[in-house]
């Protein structure tokens, strides 16, 4: 895996913000325009007009009309446009394959970035924190952010015992996870390290408490509401696994009919393969979607789930996971939420895949 | 090898460590999934160990809440220490009894009256204290430079330095306009800011109405954050750009109670990007609040028909998880800081108990725990030197004749909102070669003296809206330079008091007959008291008081607006120790306008 930087990609440049606030004042024109998208706004939680500028790989303006002009654009009129989803907690290796063909796979479905976990790291302890690769497609940049890994094995509860003790694995005490050094809240106490599976088997809520207490702060591999409820309870974020749709449906129609607040709740389905996976449904995060709008959630909150709750969730919401200036431009074309896959897809402010008509733009003398 | 000391302190409901207070039934007002409901919290050490922890589990100390809500230490996302008028910690022993337990503090007034160093100073400030303090830093120091002269002009050195402290969460205030106007020194402090992973906070004050070009560039830079959100119209363009909105609600500025609430719970906008807010507040007002403070404003969101969980997130949960720190404040849920107020009643403040790390620090309203004593550089507590001294030539505005009347452009103060004034055009008359204010149809002199040793700047306008029949006052507080700002009718008045403020080093002065009658010392900076609150309270009363009475002042509050009216970013006039500017251009303007009638002398 190679680090890549593109032009006007590097957000530590001034001349960089200069540009996009030349763009979106239209003193310059956008690399692409997608002009007449109804916008699924995962923070204003509606789905509004909107042509999306785009340079620098970087959404730039979400205005309707007086957009700025644009070296391509590229008709978007019915089409839904969705931030392009995140995947919280890839399992690399279950997925099978290099990285590369892992990032194709996931393109393909609509997943532009993915914060993944590789179960080999966690016979290693710790792997690397956060470093961001490009897959090496040499096509575009996806982004991979690879999670510090550790054994986080808590002790089956006693059923003999009035109070369960909980045990902390050493190797998780020795994992030196940022949080775990942190001794006084600083900002940068992000939340990280707290993707362990083996969470799934805690079933008390002491036991989920203890595991807050000592900074778990998101739990995967979660399929009931109960489950969701107790971590949701413990200042977790959920993030729900997908063993079967009607699993999935109950448990997102218990989760809303109890009041629960779905914003620390998003998707990350555990197990996928290479290819279609079951019906010819080739994006599990898409799929889990419909099913939540098929659950009554609205949509933009559905979408929200797979998108911005993840890049939130990691300390990202700046940089990823939403359709708003200053954002990488990964964003998805859809005719509709039902039909769960998408007809173009847009990584890093590029086109990688479309159906649709792109046209040239007028450019600039 | 025994596990980490975060770890172990954590770790309650491992049986083998007893709970250092455990609280007994409360009912836990659960941010995070957004529900209320009876439990026990076990906290150990200054965090929160369980929130469902085991019926046997022991604590050395245990607090029966039955009937008591548990909720969140309230947070305030931007606030300006110094406007208060206290120091850290006296703010601490007023505001933390009313649930108030995390302020995230702008700096900039500090740095332009006492440089990094004070910064560093202010920070320190809260150790020690129930109050967490966490800043960010200015992202200017001047607001324009070239126009005003302030203690320190900010680099980009200053900042890396500031941003590596743990305690810096980022740059506060950055302005729309020197965004839009492409000013790449600008841009560069706020992508160093990126750079370091920190925020960049805005001010979106000065955003271009109903322009969404302009929000949009805001945004694209990285702006995360609004705290001018003033009406429902500002509302949609900045959500959909994912802007946070801390929203205000003091004196002058009570946008919630005037239309964002309404719009909030009328169109249902979804809560998380919604934060309440301080920004600017007079100690005065907090205890004219009742005392009140964010917990007032949390109060108002209820009464005003927001859900009492989505308001009680607005002041919590929402402004920790924009600045990062939701894995450590902002909700009752273990291992955050155990920062917990319990209430009878979710509306009903001041707190029955405040607890802050653990600790229990406030009961019914009143601090229990020690503040220490300020303690400041020395340099922070002596900012005010006049280069050279002042004479009262200085104070004198000549005109271009010797007698007659010329047309001055005069700054008009609206007691209201002081920062809003306007421009009107007044003819005054000129004696021996020198304009004369006139009292007579309120028109008074306003000076500007710089006051950092560097310049001796002194500039001379005049003004109307104070009412002052006689003496003069003046301040060492003028935002964001913070320059001596004095206003009288006569220039012997106005140097006494400019002097008496040197000789207190700061605060407010008011004289008469060249007699100092009344003044707040504010000796930190020139800027903050050292004194209890309530004293501080007693001598604004007793200064405004005297203004009133004694100088014939006609504003209820003539400080607000003496320190505030000279702002250089809000309409239409501004003053700087350089002069006069007109806020639209940006530019310096002449006071003397024109000469209206020349006096012939008298023939011999």
């Amino acid at each position: 895996m190679t680090k890549t930087s593109r032009q006007g990609d590097d957000p530590h440049s001034a001349a960089a913000l200069r540009q996009m606030v030349r763009v979106a004042l239209g003193r310059a024109p956008a690399d692409l325009l997608m002009a007449g998208c109804q916008l699924v706004n995962t923070y204003a939680e509606e789905i509004h007009d909107a042509d999306i500028a785009i340079a620098g790989g970087r959404i730039v303006s979400v205005r309707h009309g007086s957009s700025p002009e644009a070296h391509t654009i590229l008709d978007c009129r019915g089409l839904l446009a969705l931030p392009g989803l995140i995947h919280p907690c890839l399992i690399t290796d279950s997925a099978g394959g290099d990285l590369g063909s892992v990032a194709r796979f996931l393109i393909s479905g609509g997943i532009t970035a993915a914060f993944g976990l590789s179960s080999s790291g966690a016979e290693q302890g710790v792997t690397t924190t956060f470093l961001e690769t490009a897959a090496p497609t040499n096509e575009f940049l996806w982004s991979y952010y690879s999670l510090a890994t550790a054994n986080l094995t808590l002790q089956a509860p006693n059923p003999e015992g009035p109070s369960p003790p909980i045990r902390v694995d050493q190797d998780w005490a020795n994992s030196k996870l940022p949080w775990v050094r942190s001794a006084a809240p600083t900002h940068n106490e992000r939340y990280l390290a707290t993707m362990a599976a083996d969470l799934s088997r805690v079933s008390q809520p002491s036991q989920v408490s203890a595991c807050a207490a000592m900074g778990v702060r998101g739990a995967v591999g979660v399929t009931t509401a109960e489950e969701a409820k107790m971590r949701l309870r413990a200042g977790m974020s959920v993030f729900l696994d997908h063993v079967g749709d009607d699993l999935l449906h109950s448990t997102l129609r218990q989760l809303m009919g109890a009041g629960l607040d779905s914003y620390h709740i998003g998707f990350g389905p555990l197990m996928m393969a290479l290819g279609p996976a079951r019906d010819g449904i080739t994006s599990p995060l898409l799929d889990m979607v419909r099913i939540a709008v098929d659950a009554g959630i609205q949509p933009a909150r559905a979408v929200q789930m797979a998108s911005t709750t993840a890049a939130r969730f990691y300390g990202f919401d700046r940089k990823l996971g939403s359709i708003a200036p200053g954002r990488r431009a990964d964003i998805l074309l859809l005719e509709s939420l039902e039909v769960p896959l998408p007809k173009t897809v847009i990584v890093g402010g590029r086109i990688v895949r479309t159906d649709r008509q792109v046209s040239g733009g007028p450019r600039p003398e | 090898m025994g596990l980490p000391k975060d770890l172990q302190r954590g770790s309650v409901t491992d049986a083998s460590q007893p709970a250092t207070l455990l609280l007994r039934n409360c009912s836990l007002v659960n941010v995070y999934s957004g529900e209320i409901y009876q439990t026990d919290v076990a906290i150990a050490g200054d965090r929160i160990a369980s929130i469902a922890p085991p019926p046997d589990v022991e604590a050395v100390a245990t607090l029966d809440c039955h009937g008591l809500y548990a909720v969140p230490g309230f947070v305030d996302p931007h606030m300006h220490v110094d406007t208060t008028m206290l120091w850290p910690g006296e703010l601490a022993r007023l505001i933390v009894p009313l649930g108030t337990t995390t302020v995230f503090v702008d700096t900039t007034n500090i740095i332009t009256t006492g440089g990094v160093e004070a910064v560093r100073a202010l920070l320190d400030a809260f150790r020690g204290l129930p109050l967490r303090g966490f800043i960010s830093a200015p992202s200017y120091s001047p607001f324009e430079p070239g126009r005003e002269t302030v203690a320190h002009e900010l680099t980009l050195e200053d900042l890396e330095l500031m941003l590596a402290w743990p305690e810096c969460i980022g740059i506060g205030e950055t302005v729309s306009s020197k965004i839009l106007d492409e000013d790449m020194s600008y841009l560069a402090r706020i992508q160093l800011c990126h750079s370091r992973g920190k925020r960049v906070s805005g001010h979106g004050g000065d955003l271009p109405v109903g322009d969404e070009a302009a929000i949009d560039a805001y945004a694209a830079v990285g702006i995360s954050d609004d705290h001018c959100v003033m009406a429902p119209q500002d509302v949609d363009a900045r959500l959909r750009r994912g802007l946070a909105m801390f929203t205000v609600e003091t004196s002058g500025r009570n946008y919630l109670t005037t239309g964002l609430l309404e719009h909030i719970v009328a169109e249902g906008v979804p809560r998380r990007q919604l934060h309440l807010c301080i920004d600017n507040i007079a100690v005065t007002e907090i205890v004219d609040h009742g005392p009140g403070y964010l917990d007032r404003l949390v109060g108002l969101a209820m009464r005003g028909g927001i859900d009492p969980v989505d308001a009680i997130r607005m002041a919590s949960l929402n402004t920790a998880a924009h600045f990062g720190m939701a894995g450590s404040i902002g909700s009752i849920t273990p291992g955050r800081m155990a920062d917990i107020l319990l209430l009878k009643d979710l509306a009903e403040f001041p707190p029955e108990l405040v607890i802050v790390g653990g600790e229990v620090v406030a009961r019914s309203g009143e601090l229990v725990v020690e503040i220490p004593a300020p303690d400041f550089p020395a340099s922070y507590r002596h900012s005010i030197q006049l280069k050279d001294g002042i004479e009262l030539d200085a104070l004198a505005m000549a005109a271009p004749i010797k007698a007659g009347k010329v047309n001055v452009r005069v700054i008009s103060v609206e007691e209201d909102d002081p920062a809003f004034n306007s421009c009107r055009i007044s003819p005054l008359q000129v004696v021996d070669g020198v304009v004369r204010p006139d009292p007579a149809v309120d028109v008074l002199k306003i000076c500007v003296v710089e006051r950092y040793g560097r310049t001796g700047n002194v500039a001379v306008g005049f003004v109307q809206g104070f009412g002052l029949q006689s003496g003069a006052m003046a301040t060492s507080v003028s935002v964001p330079s913070n320059n001596i700002v004095a206003v009288g009718t006569r220039d012997e008045d106005i140097l006494s008091a400019i002097r008496a403020l040197e000789s207190i080093q700061g605060g407010y002065v008011v004289v008469h007959e060249q007699a100092v009658l009344a003044e707040v010392t504010l000796p930190i900076g020139g800027v903050m008291a050292d004194k209890p609150y309530e004293q501080v309270v007693e001598m604004i009363r007793r200064a405004e008081a005297v203004v009133i009475n004694t100088l014939g002042g006609k504003l209820r509050h003539p400080f607000g607006p003496l320190t505030h009216t000279v702002l250089c970013t809000l309409p239409e006039l501004g003053m700087t120790d350089r002069g006069l500017v007109d806020v639209a251009s940006g530019e310096f303007v002449p006071v003397i306008v024109e000469v209206a009638a020349i006096d012939q002398p008298p023939r011999s």
